[in-house]
């Protein structure tokens, strides 16, 4: 048998070698950008995935990644995944929309805004007596998905999707499902709201390539339940 | 001789390829009421009383047969037949009663299930319209907690209704505005708040199998006008 007739014998039999995951080995219309961000309160991260039939994509070849969120930089450092290669930023506070910028000298540049769903500050009042569980926060009408939970060892979760963004809520005590006949007639409660924003586009002005983002803000609070 | 015996082979061919025929459904006829299990649904929203129920054994349900008929009245009231539908006899009657009776007649005997209702109670809202910006509170009569009371609010101007299941009856509830999902670019939008009051009875006859059971619930409803 020929040497290349066994080569090709050899590559159909799947023995071709990998194409490293570097980002200049794929165009920017090949491209998926994900950034998934989150801001529970007490500082904040971005994650930034550049996603590929190859796998996720280290920045290679002059290529940059640059995320800037109200006109400043965030720092970015690269992070190993078991599913590849990751930019990460840790930051005070997720408070504006985020842009997204990749720079490529030899390929389109994409440029994207994830939005943000704005922060907000979650308070509520213990329960006692025959009160019900009263819940405030910064109403904002945006285009964000709300969603409520309140977990408590006594009781059964609660999972709530909420449709308006008001600012205040209310929970009535005989909605609060005991776990069991024997389960403590109270015990403290923890209350979570989250606002979660996502972003879906054509990376490249419909000439491939997708960029999707999901943004979340959520708060935490500890609810106490008295007699 | 060939010719018949290639004929008899054709029929025989024929009779072999038909549609099976169909066994009968099995039926109440001739079986002990004690090996019958009697599954009554009763509801009322205190003017009208409407029941559906069936007899099985084990897990088949069973049609009457051999003369047998299903009977259904409030105590002391006006006997009823129930009608077959699917696999259920269903009947209603105008009464605010809350004691039935479901009767299984074979002959001159009667097996009867006596079936009770929770208390009936009445559900208020506000007059409309009120505004959906605002709690719009709901109130009902509370009789403790002996029975399982739910809420539902629905209504062909929400993307989605809202089940609320009490630990304990509260007599009240408060329709949160952010729960309410109102079409985009409707204004009006008339919300149905229904109240449920049920409970469950097991071995509530002992004229049929111990794993007779009744479901019974008062339902009331209230239609609230609302505007932003």
């Amino acid at each position: 048998m020929r040497a290349p007739t066994a080569i090709l014998l050899v590559v159909l039999a799947g023995c071709a070698p990998e194409v490293e995951p570097i980002s200049e080995n794929v165009s920017s219309r090949d491209l998926r950008i994900d950034v998934i961000a989150s801001d529970e309160g007490s500082g904040a991260t971005a994650k930034i995935e550049l996603d590929s039939v190859f796998g996720l994509l280290r920045l290679t070849g002059g290529d940059t990644l640059r995320v800037t969120m109200a006109d400043a930089a965030l720092p970015l450092r690269e992070a190993e995944t078991d599913r590849g290669t990751v930019y990460v930023a840790e930051f005070e506070a997720l408070t504006e929309d985020l842009l997204v910028d990749l720079q490529r000298p030899n390929d389109r540049d994409p440029r994207q805004i994830a939005l943000v769903p704005p922060p907000f500050t979650l308070t509520a009042a213990g329960i006692s007596g025959a009160e019900p569980l009263v819940i405030g926060w910064d109403a904002d009408p945006g285009e964000h998905e709300l969603s409520l939970g309140l977990t408590g060892k006594c009781i059964l979760p609660i999972a709530r999707s909420l449709a308006q963004d008001v600012g205040f809520y209310s929970i009535a005590q005989a909605e609060l499902l005991h776990t069991d006949p024997g389960a403590a007639a109270r015990c403290p409660l923890t209350l979570t709201l989250t606002r979660t924003g996502t972003t879906q586009s054509d990376l490249n002005e419909g000439l491939g390539g997708w960029f999707y983002a999901r943004t979340v803000q959520s708060r935490t609070v500890e609810v106490s339940w008295s007699p | 001789m060939m010719r018949k015996g290639m004929l008899a082979l054709l029929f025989a061919l024929a009779a072999g390829c038909s549609d099976p025929v169909p066994e009968p459904p099995a039926t109440t006829a001739s079986r002990p009421p004690r090996t019958l299990t009697l599954s009554v649904e009763l509801r009322s929203n205190g003017g009208l009383a409407q029941v559906f129920a069936a007899l099985r054994e084990g897990f088949e349900a069973l049609a009457l047969g051999g003369g047998d008929a299903l009977f259904f009245a409030p105590v002391g009231g006006e006997e009823q037949v129930l009608t077959k539908f699917d696999d259920r006899y269903i009947g209603q009657t105008m009464t605010g009663a809350t004691d039935f009776e479901v009767t299984l007649a074979r002959g001159a005997d009667r097996f009867t299930g006596a079936v009770a209702l929770p208390p009936p109670f009445a559900l208020s809202g506000p007059a409309g319209p009120v505004s959906r910006a605002q709690p719009i509170t709901v109130t009902w009569d509370n009789v403790g907690d002996t029975y399982d009371t739910s809420l539902e609010i629905g209504g062909e101007c929400l993307t989605y209704p809202i089940w609320r299941v009490f630990e304990t009856d509260p007599g009240t509830f408060a329709v949160q505005p952010a729960d309410l999902a109102v079409e985009p670019g409707l204004v009006s939008c008339e919300l149905t708040v229904e109240v449920t009051r049920q409970s469950e009875q097991t071995g509530f006859t002992p004229d049929f199998a111990p794993e007779s059971v009744a479901d019974t619930a008062q339902i009331r409803t209230v239609f609230i006008a609302t505007e932003p």
